[in-house]
């Protein structure tokens, strides 16, 4: 057991890779916390990070919070040892209930975000194929929207109707079976 | 006056970037795929609201990926029946293949609420009515290509399989929830996870399926008197408690493929002479079983999944009576003590327990440790709020 902890770090160590947001910031991950993004596990496999990966799409604020998700996560994942046999019921487990609380926490506040900066997220982890954040992310807005009229759901996310009311009448007979 | 204006003014439109930054709609700039991956974690019915929106919304609900009908959006606080016509109106308009496009959906959930009223029947026709439509739809295909359907509280009579298994054949993730199930079988050639929670089953003699990787059995009755019940391996709290008779054990054996298996609250009756070869088993949990079969099922695990990797037994009983600290006789007859471990490759052991009598649980792997080359044991002890 102890005897693997050495050599895993220096396995660790060796595989660092530089990611470079758009605005030529520099950001040294491990490959663990990197290979969250499946668009970067490709660049690895391809053999293409020499270098740095530059990600012309994310700016170096968002990189940085990108990150921070999937460094937590990635401890996570590894906890896991990857086996995709784990079940979720083992959720109730109490050694990984505490941590799946804790993982549960750190997801909530990593949320507590403005909305401008949540959308730039959602595109990020589109961009970065990260599905742990990007359901994270577009769960949220969903949940923003939960119990909200179209009305409301205009005003909160500032969408200009551009329908004429007529068209809006139009549309709203023809689904009217949604609106009873 | 006109300066204070002008003032005003100038403040409003030094403000201005960052309010039309701040202001910018970025929700309907966003890319179809990712709307439609919002839409996925919303209820439908707001989906289908998304249309008045703007020209941007008119359309996009109805190519979404992902239905999830839920009774709960129609709720009004005095449950009626006309709580249930609106709701089964609008499922009936959502599912004409003019509105919602059902060919290209990938995971259809129905929920209808446990409180009164479900129309025997509605509910599986809506399924049926999807893979009819899909299968029109579709030029190619000659199956719905749902990947994930989640049911809760649906009635399904016994040919419901049936359809499932030839309409939708691309189907990976089955969840059924406080279903009333009256088939006799799961058959399928492309299930990976099946999860039955809460569910009368009460015809369901076998699950048939060399591709399900992942089975849960919670809490399932057998019979409508809630006597002998039990579904199986896997089951739930309650005042149930499953004995493996025959018709689980063929369950168990029909299930022999899954990689990782969790028993709960499951007494261990097995009958020796027939147990089956979990060669892909990587992942076994034992929860709150009752192993006070001298760890007969235990043993038979471990001598029939060769490949099993982890192991957790979680407030188990591990024997008749565990307040008791039997001193005599450590070994009883029939002990299995001349294990023939084949699990190799055992990594973890976690043994989760209550009572003085995991002693014995511990005793006998110490026993076997040599069979076991990998193994570490982690004991954890924790206090019974429930006895």
């Amino acid at each position: 057991m102890a005897s693997a902890g050495s050599g895993d770090e220096k396995a660790a160590a060796a595989a660092m890779i530089t990611l470079i947001s758009s605005d030529n910031e520099k950001f040294e991950v491990t490959e663990a916390t990197a290979t969250l993004s499946q668009t970067i596990r490709h660049m690895i496999e391809d053999g293409c990070t020499d270098g740095g990966v530059p990600l012309p799409n994310v700016t170096s604020k968002i990189l940085a919070r990108v990150i921070e998700y999937c460094k937590k996560h990635a401890t996570a994942a590894a906890g896991e040892e990857g086996s995709s046999s784990s079940f979720s019921d083992a959720a109730f487990l109490e050694v990984d209930r505490a941590f799946l609380e804790e993982l549960e926490e750190f997801d909530d506040a990593f949320l507590e975000v403005d909305r401008a900066t949540l959308f730039d997220l959602i595109l990020a982890a589109n961009y970065l194929d990260i599905k742990g954040l990007l359901n994270l992310t577009c769960q949220k807005v969903a949940d923003s929207v939960k119990g909200k009229t179209p009305e409301q759901i205009r005003e909160m996310y500032n969408i200009v109707n551009d329908l004429t009311p007529e068209e809006e009448a139009e549309i709203r007979r023809e689904t009217q079976w949604a609106f009873e | 006056m006109s300066m204070e204006l002008e003032a005003k003014g100038k403040r409003a439109s030094a403000s201005t970037s960052c309010s039309i930054l701040a202001g910018d709609d970025r929700l309907s700039s966003l890319p179809d795929p990712l709307i439609h991956h919002i839409m996925s974690f919303m209820k439908v019915r707001q989906v289908v609201q998304t249309c008045v929106l703007s020209t941007r919304w008119e359309h996009l609900w109805r190519s979404v990926p992902c239905l999830n009908i839920d009774r709960e959006e129609f709720k009004t606080k005095d449950r009626d029946s006309e709580e249930w016509e609106k709701f089964a109106d609008f499922t009936d308009h959502l599912l004409i293949p003019n509105n919602i496009s059902i060919a290209l959906l990938d995971t259809f959930q129905l929920h209808i609420g446990t409180d009164l009223y479900c129309r025997d029947g509605q509910a599986a026709r809506w399924i049926r009515h999807g893979i009819k439509y899909s299968t029109r739809q579709g030029l190619l295909s000659s199956s719905w290509r749902i990947k994930t359907l989640h049911l809760s509280n649906v009635y399904l009579d016994s040919r419901f399989m049936d359809h499932v298994r030839s309409g939708c054949q691309y189907l990976e993730d089955l969840e059924l929830k406080g279903c009333r199930c009256v088939f006799h079988e799961i058959t399928s050639h492309s299930l990976k996870n099946l999860i039955l929670k809460d569910c009368g089953c009460y015809r369901l003699s076998a699950i048939t399926s060399h591709t399900l990787q992942r089975l849960v059995i919670d809490r399932c009755k057998r019979t409508s008197d809630d006597g002998l019940l039990a579904s199986i391996h896997l089951l739930g709290n309650g005042p149930f408690r499953s004995k493996l008779g025959d018709d689980q054990f063929k369950l168990l054996d029909s299930v022999s493929n899954v990689t990782s298996l969790y028993l709960s609250d499951f007494k261990a009756m097995v009958p020796c002479e027939e147990f089956p070869e979990f060669n892909n088993l990587g992942t076994l949990l034992l929860d709150q079983c009752d192993l006070s079969d001298n760890f007969q099922t235990l043993a038979y695990f471990l001598q029939s999944a060769p490949n099993l990797e982890k192991l957790t037994l979680r407030r188990c009983k591990f024997s008749k009576d565990p307040m008791k600290n039997e001193r005599e006789g450590q070994v009883e007859q029939g002990c299995p003590n001349q294990l023939e471990v084949r699990c190799k490759n055992l990594k973890h052991t976690e043994i989760i327990y209550k009572d003085h009598d995991v002693q014995k649980l511990v005793e006998l792997l110490l026993s076997i440790s040599g069979s076991l080359p990998k193994n570490n044991i982690k004991l954890t002890k924790v206090d019974s709020p429930h006895r």
